[in-house]
């Protein structure tokens, strides 16, 4: 088997992978140097997983899936690309079939996702965060990133990739094309509507935001 | 631009990638609107908010649990592999010792199939022929060799010697077989040793040592073609054309004869060769035919046949009789008295029993 070459960028120009090595060595059937790869970008999967989910067990569970998936491909993987990126799309596809699932079974059990926001005692999420202490703030803190990944979540699908990819995992826009398949220009208005949208969105859910 | 058209390009604003133009039309109209600036102040903020978004961390032991379904996963890859195409452990020396031998074995077959083919092919199957004596044929290497030729042989059933298995095997029975063996015929034949020809082979001798009920049914042969060995002498003073002729006659004959000398390892042909074996047709040209018949009959009468069929037919007398087959000979020889006698087909070879003989007598001035 072919040693995975180094990738090259939009500009021909060679770009170093330090996954190439490891991945070269799964090629060849080594398993164990899957995990150094698993170590190395798992906490940075499950965080994309977690940002376009929305849930962590089920960001945990569909992260699990797309190493393996990645495993199983790692023969195809051509090395035009970071292995990263390689395992980024995958993780991102296995986060839109999960997600495909979860609105279909949604859908079939309740109600419109243009529903308000409510709480789950029903009332709105509107009512501002009594702010005592540390302990308050920290759990003020994960409420309102509850929220804001709340609001993230109810953008579309589309948005929410490029907004995580580039606000959230801080991908440039050439990553992001290349990963989405998309034009630079097409990433970039579809981000500027991500953000809009979401602007909107945080200020219906936590009130003024300035 | 209206509101809505500024507040769409209020991200792109916020990362310069408008046009000065276009900044500094936007930047006009924040100055002077209050719901545009909020948007914007708005805008910033999700963005902070965005990125204030704190990472989580990976569960304990989730390397452990993803690597623990890959290795899972590979085994089974491998596994199946290994049940296909890698049958390693034990198995492995197991398989490849008995191909390897499988191996050997087929090539030795193969290199020694072709010669045990040939000699196993033709294997002599004892022919019971009217109850009597073992008959087996002879095989075309013993056609080859002439000298050697004792096409009846009487041994114990099914048990015979290596050497005589080998000199009477079963000829083949294609045509292209019988023509091979009459082309192998001819050539000894002529070529045949005077010497050989005037004194039985010393094969022979040591063959009616062998089998000693067969020896002097096997004298009779040699002579018989020692005989012909006589009328090839004779024929070379014949015409080149004319000597061709009864050259093919006489092999033509001789294949004849072998054709019916051999057993055939199917029942029915070697009932039909034993049927073949018991008859033969002669011609006898004589001055009178009514007192040539006289004649005959009464030398059948000496010898104890039975005449079982007489006719008169346009071309000549026809005759036919049953006789014991050791008196052929006596009889041909008392024959020969009477008129030219000119064998149709060769004595018959069964030492015992009787035989049909079929005397055609032609009138001959």
């Amino acid at each position: 088997m072919p040693e995975t070459p180094d990738p090259v960028d939009a500009q021909n120009r060679t770009i170093a992978d330090d996954d190439a090595g490891f991945v070269a060595r799964c090629r060849r059937g080594e398993t164990e140097a899957f995990s150094v790869l698993v170590g190395r970008h798992q906490k940075k999967m499950l965080n994309i997983a977690f940002r376009m989910i929305g849930d962590y067990d089920e960001a945990c569970d569909v992260l699990q899936e797309a190493f393996l998936s990645a495993y199983r491909a790692i023969g195809k993987f051509r090395g035009d690309a970071r292995f990263s990126t390689w395992l980024c799309g995958i993780v991102l596809n296995h986060s839109r079939s999960h997600m495909a699932q979860k609105l279909a079974r949604s859908r079939r059990e309740s109600g419109s996702l243009d529903d308000p926001v409510k709480s789950k005692d029903g009332g709105f999420l509107k009512e501002p965060c009594s702010q005592e202490g540390s302990i308050v703030e920290r759990l003020e803190k994960r409420e309102l990133e509850a929220k804001v990944q709340e609001c993230i979540g109810f953008l579309d699908g589309e948005q929410r990739e490029v907004l995580v990819l580039r606000d959230i995992q801080g991908f440039s826009y050439e990553e992001i094309g290349d990963l989405l398949k998309l034009p630079e220009g097409t990433v970039k208005s579809r981000l500027f509507r991500a953000r809009n949208t979401l602007k909107d969105l945080l200020s219906r859910v936590i009130g003024d935001l300035r | 631009m209206t509101c809505n058209e500024i507040e769409n390009r209020l991200p792109a604003f916020l990362e310069n990638l408008l046009s000065p133009e276009e900044r500094k039309s936007i930047t006009g109209h924040l100055a002077s609107c209050p719901r545009c600036s909020r948007a914007l102040a708005e805008l910033k903020k999700a963005e902070e908010l965005l990125h204030g978004l704190g990472e989580v961390e990976p569960p304990p032991f989730f390397e452990q649990r993803i690597m623990s379904r890959v290795r899972e996963e590979a085994g089974q890859k491998q596994g199946i592999l290994r049940r296909l195409f890698y049958p390693l452990h034990i198995k492995v020396p197991v398989q490849a010792l008995a191909t390897l031998v499988i191996a050997l074995l087929a090539f030795h077959v193969y290199q020694q199939g072709d010669p045990e083919m040939k000699r196993m092919a033709p294997l002599p199957i004892p022919l019971t022929e009217q109850g009597k004596g073992q008959v087996t044929a002879e095989s075309p290497k013993t056609l080859a060799a002439p000298s050697a030729v004792t096409p009846v042989k009487r041994a114990p059933a099914g048990d015979l010697p290596e050497k005589n298995r080998q000199r009477f095997a079963a000829p083949p029975f294609k045509n292209g077989g019988k023509e091979e063996r009459i082309a192998d015929s001819r050539a000894p034949i002529r070529e045949e040793n005077p010497a050989a020809a005037n004194h039985p082979a010393p094969s022979m001798a040591v063959k009616e040592k062998d089998v000693p009920p067969a020896g002097e049914e096997a004298l009779s042969r040699a002579q018989d073609r020692a005989g012909k060995q006589d009328a090839d002498k004779a024929l070379d003073t014949l015409p080149p054309e004319q000597k061709r002729k009864e050259r093919t006659a006489d092999t033509g004959a001789a294949a004849e004869e072998s054709r019916k000398t051999i057993s055939a390892p199917v029942p029915s042909r070697m009932a039909a060769a034993a049927i073949r074996r018991s008859a033969m047709d002669l011609t006898i040209q004589v001055r009178d035919t009514d007192a040539a018949i006289r004649e005959i009959e009464a030398r059948l009468g000496q010898v104890n046949a039975l005449i079982s069929e007489r006719q008169h037919r346009r071309e000549g007398e026809f005759l036919k009789a049953e006789i014991a087959a050791q008196n052929v000979a006596a009889f041909l020889e008392q024959l020969e008295a009477i008129g030219r006698v000119h064998l149709e087909t060769s004595p018959p070879v069964v030492p015992d029993g009787n035989v049909t003989i079929s005397i055609k007598i032609v009138s001959h001035p």
